[in-house]
């Protein structure tokens, strides 16, 4: 073998020996990566969602396609260029490497933030039917206190008012001063007239005050007891 | 103003992405070209799922350990390694992005997210075969 081919195949064997130890620092590079990779099975769903998730991704996809674009412009070299640019590859990958696992990290980051966003969601979701429950309670206590108020009397007053009412009106009440007093209150006051139930005279006086509606300041309250 | 800031990053990123992925076509060869467009327009009608993954990552395998057999002898038995399940987290995310341009409205997306997909597939195929030939 002349000298020239010894050197030749020397070269070859060397540079074929660097290139194992590349590829495998590809793969070995690919594989770190990997391990933080994002990969995540909801990603459909949180993809739409997010702008942020969106730019991340990009951006770590970037990486990816200009580690690519740095292989194959590896693949194109003689050599001797392979030889000569070892140290700068190291770099460069491990340049790639560190971008990689930053944007990973954004990525994760983000997922987390939307995923936990989504519990937060759900418990919203089952407070929504605590509170309709609560309302249906509610409902529930006013059938309730129509009920006891049943149990109390059942007498239909309107009916015996209307009948009594054809003899004539009752205006005792509207004659006491302190009616009268009430009536022209300024401020808001309370009115308090006792009687027997069913009695005549306090159906009378919401019958007159609301034939009055639009004249009565709206702040009075009418008291029955 | 941090949504409309939100906004800029996010079409930068994504232009970014799309410019990155054309500038590695222009560097291909005519042959290389061909095979990466029919791959992508592939893909678009297609988007790859984990199967495809696997195929590759034995592409992978059987290309190395294929021509490994005629290299053996020179370099002392290194390639008969099997570097493709190294590679399958990496792919996964890449065909995971790719199947998401379903998802969104607007083909560009798809185009990009194929294209980053057959570029990682071809760079894989070509550094494997050219490397080791």
């Amino acid at each position: 073998m002349s000298l020239d081919g010894a050197l030749s195949t020397d070269l070859g064997q060397q540079s074929l020996v660097n290139y194992s130890s590349c590829l495998e620092k590809l793969s070995t590079l690919l594989m770190v990566a990997g391990r933080s990779t994002p990969r995540y099975q909801k990603m459909a769903q949180l993809y739409s969602r997010s702008r942020l998730l969106q730019s991340h991704l990009s951006e770590y996809f970037i990486i990816i396609v200009q580690l690519c674009h740095y292989l194959l412009g590896l693949t194109k070299r003689s050599l001797l260029g392979q030889l000569a640019s070892l140290s700068t590859d190291d770099a460069r990958m491990k340049g790639f490497e560190y971008d990689l696992a930053r944007w990973a990290a954004a990525v994760k980051e983000e997922v987390s933030f939307l995923m936990s966003e989504k519990l937060d969601e759900q418990s919203a979701g089952i407070k929504m039917l605590i509170k309709l429950s609560s309302s249906q309670s509610h409902s529930r206590k006013l059938v309730d206190r129509a009920r006891v108020l049943d149990a109390c009397s059942t007498y239909e007053h309107e009916t015996t008012w209307k009948d009594i009412r054809k003899t004539g009106k009752a205006t005792l009440v509207q004659q006491m001063p302190e009616y009268g007093s009430w009536r022209s209150a300024e401020d808001s006051s309370t009115l308090l007239v006792l009687g027997k139930l069913g009695a005549v005279c306090m159906p009378e006086v919401i019958c007159f005050e609301r034939t009055l509606w639009f004249d009565v300041p709206t702040h009075r309250q009418l008291t029955a007891v | 103003m941090s949504s409309a800031l939100g906004k800029a990053a996010l079409l930068k990123a994504e232009i970014r992405l799309a410019q990155a992925v054309s500038l590695f076509e222009a560097d291909l060869s005519q042959e290389q070209k061909a095979a990466f467009r029919t791959q992508r327009s592939q893909s678009c009608k297609h988007p790859p799922d984990v199967q495809d993954v696997m195929r590759l990552t034995a592409e992978i395998d059987r290309g190395t350990s294929g021509s490994s057999r005629g290299l053996r002898v020179a370099s002392g038995g290194r390639w008969g390694r099997c570097f493709g399940p190294r590679f399958t987290n990496v792919l996964q995310a890449v065909q995971q992005f790719a199947a998401l341009g379903d998802v969104i409205i607007g083909g560009s997306q798809n185009i990009v997210a194929c294209g980053v997909w057959s570029l990682v597939r071809i760079t894989l195929l070509v550094c494997h075969l050219t490397n080791v030939s």
